[in-house]
């Protein structure tokens, strides 16, 4: 990761209130980030693979993925995304409030690259944003960009 | 009207033919009364009988025995006497004429002289013999002299034999008076009386003989048949066989005198040997008297009396045959023999008929007993609320009863001899039915659904088994069927209900798990948004608005703390068991390990007994020691907190324990402490949303367990809870 240009980070969630928390978040941290927000299932799938609108939108380098969506549930999104060739290899993060080992299990079964519950608190949850960022965007090497 | 009379005439042929039917107990067996009385009783009065009997016919034969003992001897003694009497008089007869002058005179020839005197003498002699012939029907009187030649005799008498004349000289030599028999047979039989003539001293006319000496002999001849034998021959009471005997010895011999009565033709040649008979003839001639039993010379058995004379050393016999004397015996003893018979027969004719008697009355008995009972089971059977139905093995119904009747509507006329299985609406399943029971013996518990004529339909159960005959042999079968409509009613109601239960029981889980879940977004929203707007304007507003973002912040995390313990309630009773073999020991190890700082800060001391190992859920089981560790060191009173884990081996499994040396728990809240969120103390004093021990007992009920705490205000608490384990240690 050079820090050239900045990292793009697709957040498949529906309320707006952890999304600013998030961008919140992000806003702080000291990589470059642009956060593209999808509401549900389909709009993320749609710009992944830039379909109608989204036919110019970049490859998100991290996606974090909350499990309860309208419309197409998040495990079908990671599933379809861990099914595509071009897609598997962004890290996926699923940022969800589920406590439930069932959704950890499934999640996981689907490849899902980390779980993370959302915590309660402010600074939790600033915290937690902040932790997948160093992580994801900072310690782990991944491979390059569009070479899928 | 005609319709019910013609009703009524069916049912009474039904009725009647009732005690054929196959639902009624078979007869009782025949009766029978003890027969050994009857033949005991028999054989006492027969035994009796034929002893009296017996008895009686044997006095008869001894009062018969004495009878013609004494009838045989009395005969005998008249007899002895008339022969003695015969003889005696004969003699005397031989020596009148002996003494008489006239045969002196014969003897010395004074007769044969030619004088006057003798000539008339001569006559007077011959007159004198002539009398006594005829008065004695002699054969003859003779004159001998000692040479044996006849001097005179009486006119008529035949020539004497020679044996007759040598008896003659015998007497005159002897000088005594001699009785002799001879004669080839009896009839012409005679006996001869001879007595000695002497010289009397004054006669003249005997010169040359020396007086008292015999100068010769009389001899008297007479005939057996015209003397002695009648004398033997009278009977004062007639008889078929009775006899006299008279008999003397002749060298070894015995000789019958008289002609027998029994062999006439052979008297004379008839000799019998003298020794070692049992002739009543040799006890005679022995001289042995009285009445003895024995064979006579026809070897028939006689009642012989025998006695002696001793004049001529003849024997007297005087018999009767045996068979004669004891006929009145045998008349009686057959007459006697009869009326026992007839007693006996008579008996037995009585006591048979007795025994008939009581065989009819106990078996008319049994027969009014074999007819209540059959009327009671009648009555029973009939009593019964379930159909019930006897079935022969072609499937055709044999007998009902009136459940039957109202079951399918139909009456039992119309029931019987139709095919079972018609009134199912699963005919074929109601053929497996009875043929299994055929089979196997019996059916339990056999589900079918019995069509009533109207439509209507009842599940049953049927319960049917095959009976008997006497004989052992399956005669159908016996069916039973239980309705079970109302109980299939309720069981298909109770398993609505359970699964409606099960269903509201899941909804609820659902609920209660997607109600914390559900609340926990907007309330982490809440709470995210108090503390940015605390983060960012704390200051920069009044002081007001300062405290009330701190009641905010502060409620929000009590809220999240509360959905926090639901979610974990709710989880307690709703993830599957892993049910594995935990070491409690390492349990409380681990929950040690996890509390250790708590435990350093409040110097509390933790002991446990020697821990078991169980069948269990080990992160529950975890859930619980920590809780009970925890809540035992959180309501410590001002002593370090002392917390002892109890194990112990009960009944089905163990018993835990934890207790403490806290604060203690009154009585009346030992209940509401295991309820959800209730709280006993305040939220300053001991921190806590309260669901420790409702999420505890929640695990220990789900793991068949119970749970249960014994406490005092000020005593400690000693928690307990149950975990089955049919496994040893």
């Amino acid at each position: 990761m050079d820090g050239s240009h900045a990292i793009e980070v697709l957040m498949v969630e529906d309320n707006p209130g952890d999304v600013r928390l998030t961008r919140e978040a992000l806003r702080e941290s000291k990589v470059r980030n642009r956060l593209h927000v999808a509401e549900n299932g389909e709009a993320a799938l749609d710009l992944l693979y830039r379909r109608g609108v989204h036919a110019g939108a970049p490859h998100p380098d991290l996606i974090l993925l909350d499990l309860k969506l309208p419309r197409k549930s998040g495990l079908e999104v990671l599933a379809e995304i861990k099914a595509d060739a071009s897609l598997r290899r962004i890290p996926v993060v699923i940022l969800s409030s589920s406590q439930a080992e069932r959704d950890i299990v499934h999640s996981y079964d689907l490849h899902a690259n980390a779980y993370v519950t959302k915590p309660v608190g402010l600074a939790e949850f600033i915290s937690v944003v902040k932790s997948i960022e160093d992580f994801w965007l900072e310690i782990v090497k991944l491979p390059p960009d569009g070479s899928a | 009207m005609s319709a019910d009379q013609s009703t009524t005439r069916s049912s009474d042929r039904l009725v009647q033919s009732v005690p054929s039917d196959a639902l009624q107990s078979s007869a009782a067996k025949s009766p029978q009364p003890s027969a050994s009385g009857y033949i005991a009783a028999f054989a006492v009065v027969a035994v009796v009988v034929v002893a009296l009997a017996a008895w009686l016919i044997e006095r008869e034969r001894s009062n018969a025995l004495a009878y013609w003992q004494v009838r045989q001897k009395a005969a005998t003694d008249v007899m002895a006497a008339r022969v003695s009497d015969w003889l005696n008089a004969r003699r005397a007869d031989a020596q009148v004429l002996a003494a008489a002058p006239t045969v002196s005179a014969a003897l010395s020839g004074a007769i044969d002289e030619p004088t006057e005197f003798r000539a008339w003498l001569r006559g007077r002699f011959a007159a004198y013999l002539a009398l006594a012939m005829a008065t004695h029907r002699d054969r003859g009187i003779y004159v001998l002299n000692p040479e044996g030649q006849v001097v005179a005799q009486s006119p008529g008498a035949p020539v004497l034999e020679a044996a007759a004349v040598s008896m003659a000289q015998a007497a005159a030599r002897q000088g005594e008076v001699r009785v002799d028999v001879y004669g080839s047979i009896p009839e012409l039989g005679l006996a001869s009386f001879t007595a000695p003539v002497r010289v009397a001293a004054d006669d003249p006319a005997i010169v040359a003989a020396s007086p008292g000496s015999a100068v010769g002999s009389v001899m008297i001849l007479t005939s057996l048949a015209d003397t002695l034998f009648p004398l033997l021959s009278g009977e004062s009471v007639p008889t078929d066989t009775g006899e006299a005997l008279l008999v003397r010895r002749d060298g070894g011999d015995i000789v019958y005198i008289n002609p027998l009565r029994h062999r006439p033709a052979h008297s004379a040649q008839l000799r019998m040997p003298l020794e070692a008979t049992p002739l009543p003839s040799r006890r005679a001639l022995t001289g042995e008297t009285g009445v003895r039993e024995a064979p006579d010379y026809r070897g028939i058995v006689v009642l012989a009396s025998s006695r002696l004379l001793p004049e001529t050393g003849w024997g007297l016999v005087h018999k009767i045959d045996r068979d004669e004397a004891m006929a009145d015996v045998r008349r009686f003893a057959r007459l006697e023999g009869g009326v026992a018979g007839l007693l006996i027969l008579a008996l037995a004719i009585v006591l048979i008929g007795d025994w008939q008697r009581q065989r009819t009355r106990l078996l008319a008995l049994q027969v009014v007993a074999a007819r209540e009972v059959s009327r009671y089971t009648r009555s029973l059977i009939e009593a019964s609320l379930d159909p019930l139905v006897t079935i022969s093995s072609e499937g055709r119904i044999t007998d009902v009863n009136s459940a039957t009747e109202q079951a399918t509507g139909i009456a039992r006329g119309g029931l019987i001899g139709t095919d079972f299985c018609d009134y199912f609406s699963e005919p074929e399943r109601a053929r497996t039915g009875y043929r299994t029971a055929f089979s196997k013996g019996s059916v339990h518990d056999y589900p079918l659904t019995l069509q009533h004529v109207d439509g209507s339909a009842i599940d049953v159960l049927y319960n049917a088994s095959i009976y008997r005959s006497e004989t052992g042999e399956v005669e159908g079968i016996f069916a039973a069927a239980r309705d079970v409509t109302e109980r299939k009613r309720v069981e298909r109601a109770l398993s609505r209900a359970a699964a409606d239960l099960a269903r509201s029981n899941d909804e609820l889980q659902q609920f209660a798990y997607v109600a914390s879940h559900d609340l926990q977004e907007p309330l982490r929203m809440v709470a995210s948004y108090v503390e940015l707007l605390a983060r960012r304007y704390r200051g920069r507003l009044d002081a007001d608005a300062d405290e009330f973002i701190g009641y905010a912040v502060d409620g929000a995390t009590r809220m999240q703390r509360l959905i926090n313990d639901l979610l974990n309630y709710s989880r307690a009773g709703t993830t599957g068991l892993a049910s594995v073999r935990v070491d409690v020991e390492q349990v409380l190890e681990d929950v040690l390990c996890d509390l250790r700082e708590t435990i350093a800060s409040t110097g509390a001391v933790v002991s446990h007994d020697p821990l078991p190992t169980v069948t269990a859920d080990a992160v529950q089981m975890r859930q619980v020691f920590q809780n009970l560790i925890v809540n035992a060191i959180k309501f410590r009173g001002v002593e370090p907190p002392r917390v002892h884990v109890s194990a112990q081996r009960e009944d089905g499994g163990w018993r835990f324990g934890v207790g403490d040396n806290g604060i203690g728990i009154d009585p009346e809240h030992h209940e509401l402490i295991f309820v959800i969120f209730q709280r006993l103390h305040a939220r300053d004093a001991y921190p806590g949303t309260g669901i420790g021990l409702a999420v505890c007992k929640r695990i220990v009920a789900r793991h068949g367990g119970r749970m249960w705490v014994e406490s005092e205000p000020g005593e400690g608490s000693s928690f307990f809870f149950t975990i089955p384990d049919a496994g040893g240690q």
